[in-house]
């Protein structure tokens, strides 16, 4: 179910309700009504793949046991290995089994050797690497000793499908998240109230501005890059970063928001990643659930990371990790590489990691950043590493800046609502939300939802369904 | 209680400009194509038994030439196709009470009828923004979603008018109710050239698999077809050679043969240049189309089935 459809304007107010005013007085039954919610939610999709999700979820939840009644470090290894494979296994098989046997062909086609391997022809199961990466992360934080294990199986079942973050994130901590289903939950206007302000937002930045810029993007990356002008090139990366943000950071608002009706706190997804001064700094706000993720399970193990060359080994590593996280395909890892090359710089002068916000003067490395993250966003979006070096290649050789051009490009609405979008998150920036803070007075209040509700409603496209790009991951 | 008052309280002035743009507010759209279903649906109903009723989709609205398939049957046609998006369901629907003993339905599906029979999309939109009788056609769980969409492109729409986004409202010079000849064939594009010059859009060819919901919706009209004491054929639509994939149509025949049906002719009979098609690869023009008619008359006449007067 797709959160801008018409099944889930009728689902969420059901749900809603029926948590609240039948299921209210019990923990558990709010839970096990949460549970059936969220499988009703992603079997809309495919029913299909119900059941995968309800065996990964539970062979999680019987690890965790184990390792909990196991004191010798040996089994426990075992157990918390066991838990890898498995997760690790599924997800290999659904989206990387392809890419490793074509890659494997590749090589012995150029050892000389006529291969003949098994393909497999199945679809991925939606939100796959999201919610394996939130079920391991449990086991390992128990292996780690940083959480107990429940005996909950509802409560734990419905950690892994609640439904707002299931198929696109944000991946939650056990440590997080599952505590939140343990303990009584009360309504809370004023957190439901945010929480209603987040979606609209989040509705804003997938109706109105990824969706607005999908067109030309898809439009641009499908061209002949060789006679297309460099500065078409250009915005059709520039309106990528923002399709992508747009669609991604809004999933995420209306995730967190609408969990927030539930009265379950999820955390930061995004935090106005485009404001950023360096590239760690971008990686600290763009996609933060994900980034700690690796930070702390794949990152920090890898150990060394107190020299510089240590840090770079580490950095190269997780980024092309991060990259195959993203999907099958070597424009992912190029993109990851791309990434974690530009930490050089970073590593080399061993400077500091910023934790203030930005202010105006800090301009000249937001944009020098935001340029380099539009760059890398092309070989995100191209379907091979070919044809990525290719736009790169005719974007940069073919840039002449005519004023017609560029004014062709600036003045359009897509970019009025860009810089819109810019300009409410500049304000906001010291914020969890773009409209966290708001007008004290009730009509400034609803003038301003009233505005964005009839932009969002113009702009929504019946033509088409417009998955999110990351329900691909 | 207060939030769910409060949400309430500004949803209610939302609700009322829908209201308010569905009744006072302009069509969802400037092309009235799908109009020509009113006319279609008018023909199947006045018309006595025996008849021949075409479904199947745009292939057949823009690639038959029914007073020739008339001549050939010596039965009166209506031709009740137009979208192939409205999907086999929507069209199986419409010929609900229509039929009467001695009436030939012949269904040249296009790919999407068997990939996706029971679509719900823009097109259902389009079609009951005109004509809200066809909202028996639709399911009724359907209906709800088909409804909001529509108030949604009503504001849209009036956004548009406003905006100055709209302003040219003269009809569209091919996709117009009125470009049909009495049998229900489009006849505005026939003289067109080609769309854009020398290209066609391809085919986006669907998985050849057939869903399993096409078989039910199939078996309901061959129901409905033996119980009016009718006779159904299915055929092949008109592709243009360069979307034209024999695996896909050998896949076809071999699913609709292991269901017990059979499918008239040769897909490669109905194969024709792109250049016989007018925009897309299966809306051909006046040449292709009497090409094409000649062919299903041929292979209509060489089955047993069905009689021909020449």
């Amino acid at each position: 179910m797709l959160f801008p459809s018409f099944a889930f304007l009728v689902f969420l107010p059901l749900v809603f309700l029926a948590y609240w005013y039948l299921f209210g007085r019990d923990l558990r039954l709010q839970n096990a009504f949460l549970l059936v919610a969220s499988y009703f939610f992603y079997g809309w999709w495919d029913w299909r793949f119900l059941g995968l999700l309800f065996a990964s979820s539970m062979g999680d939840m019987i690890i965790g046991l184990a390792l909990e009644g196991t004191r010798t470090p040996r089994a426990r290894r075992a157990w918390v290995a066991l838990s890898l494979v498995i997760n690790i296994g599924v997800l290999a098989t659904f989206k990387y089994f392809n890419f490793f046997v074509d890659g494997l062909s590749d090589l012995m086609l150029l050892m000389g050797m006529q291969p003949d391997l098994p393909t497999l022809r199945i679809l991925l199961p939606v939100g796959i690497s999201f919610y394996t990466f939130q079920s391991l992360s449990y086991t390992i934080d128990i292996y780690r000793g940083q959480i107990k294990a429940t005996r909950d199986p509802i409560a734990f079942l419905a950690f892994v499908s609640f439904f707002p973050q299931l198929v696109a994130g944000p991946i939650e901590r056990a440590s997080n998240l599952l505590p939140q289903f343990l303990r009584p939950r009360t309504f809370d206007p004023v957190a439901a109230r945010d929480g209603l302000r987040q979606m609209l937002w989040g509705f804003f930045k997938k109706i109105v501005i990824a969706d607005s810029c999908a067109p030309w993007v898809n439009e641009i990356f499908a061209g002949d890059v060789s006679s297309t002008p460099g500065i078409t090139l250009f915005f059709g990366a520039f309106f990528f970063a923002f399709q992508i943000y747009g669609d991604f950071s809004g999933y995420s608002d209306i995730a967190i928001g609408c969990s927030r009706l539930f009265g379950i706190g999820l955390s930061q997804n995004f935090a106005y990643p485009y404001f950023s001064r360096s590239i760690s700094e971008f990686w600290r706000r763009w996609h933060i659930s994900l980034s700690t993720w690796f930070r702390d399970y794949v990152y920090m193990p890898l150990g060394g990371w107190r020299t510089k060359w240590g840090r770079l080994k580490n950095i190269l590593i997780t980024f092309s990790i991060s990259g195959l996280w993203h999907g099958a395909n070597w424009t992912f890892i190029g993109w990851g590489l791309m990434h974690g090359g530009y930490y050089v710089p970073e590593i080399l002068r061993d400077g500091k990691a910023r934790r203030d916000h930005a202010q105006l003067r800090d301009l000249p490395a937001i944009l020098l950043t935001f340029l380099l993250v539009v760059l890398a966003w092309v070989l995100f979006r191209s379907q091979s590493l070919s044809t990525a070096g290719a736009y790169l290649f005719y974007m940069v050789r073919h840039i002449g800046m005519s004023p017609g051009a560029l004014l062709l490009w600036v003045w359009r609405p897509e970019m009025a609502w860009v810089l819109f979008l810019l300009v409410v998150e500049w304000r906001a920036r010291r914020t969890q939300h773009a409209l966290a803070v708001m007008p004290a007075a009730t009509w400034q209040r609803w003038s301003i939802y009233s505005f964005l509700v009839l932009v969002t409603l113009i702009h929504l496209d019946m033509s088409t369904s417009h998955d999110f790009i990351y329900f691909q991951f | 209680m207060r939030l769910l008052l409060r949400a309430c309280l500004f949803a209610l002035p939302w609700l009322l400009l829908m209201v308010a743009a569905y009744v006072w507010g302009p069509h969802i759209s400037t092309i009235d194509y799908l109009g020509g279903i009113r006319a279609k649906q008018e023909r199947l109903t006045a018309l006595g038994s025996p008849k021949v009723v075409l479904i199947g989709g745009s292939n057949v609205t823009f690639g038959m030439d029914s007073p020739l398939l008339q001549e050939a049957l010596c039965r009166p046609v209506v031709n009740m196709t137009i979208h192939a998006s409205l999907g086999f369901r929507f069209m199986v629907e419409q010929l609900e009470g229509g039929l009467g003993r001695g009436d030939l339905v012949i269904a040249p599906l296009e790919f999407s009828c068997y990939h996706d029979p029971s679509p719900i999309n823009d097109t259902h939109m389009l079609a009951l923004d005109r004509q809200p009788e066809l909202t028996g056609f639709v399911p009724w769980y359907s209906r709800p979603r088909v409804f909001a969409g529509i108030l949604v492109m009503r504001v849209q729409a009036v956004w548009k008018v406003w905006s100055g986004a709209w302003k040219d409202d003269s009809p569209h010079e091919v996709f117009r109710a009125d470009g049909f000849n009495e049998q229900g064939d489009l006849i505005s594009h026939l003289e067109m050239p080609v769309r854009p010059p020398d290209r066609i859009a391809e085919l986006k060819y669907h998985s050849p698999t057939i869903d399993p919901s096409f078989w039910p919706v199939l078996e309901r009209l061959q129901r409905n077809v033996e119980q009016s004491g009718a006779e159904l054929i299915i055929a092949w639509p008109s592709v243009a050679e360069s979307s034209f994939r024999p695996t896909a149509s050998d896949s076809v025949r071999t699913a609709l043969a292991e269901h017990g049906f059979t499918i008239l002719g040769n897909a490669q009979n109905y194969v024709q240049a792109d250049t016989a098609f007018y925009d897309t690869h299966y809306h051909l023009r006046a040449t292709g189309r009497r090409i094409r008619t000649e062919r299903l008359v041929k292979d209509l006449c060489s089955n047993e089935k069905v009689s021909c007067c020449r």
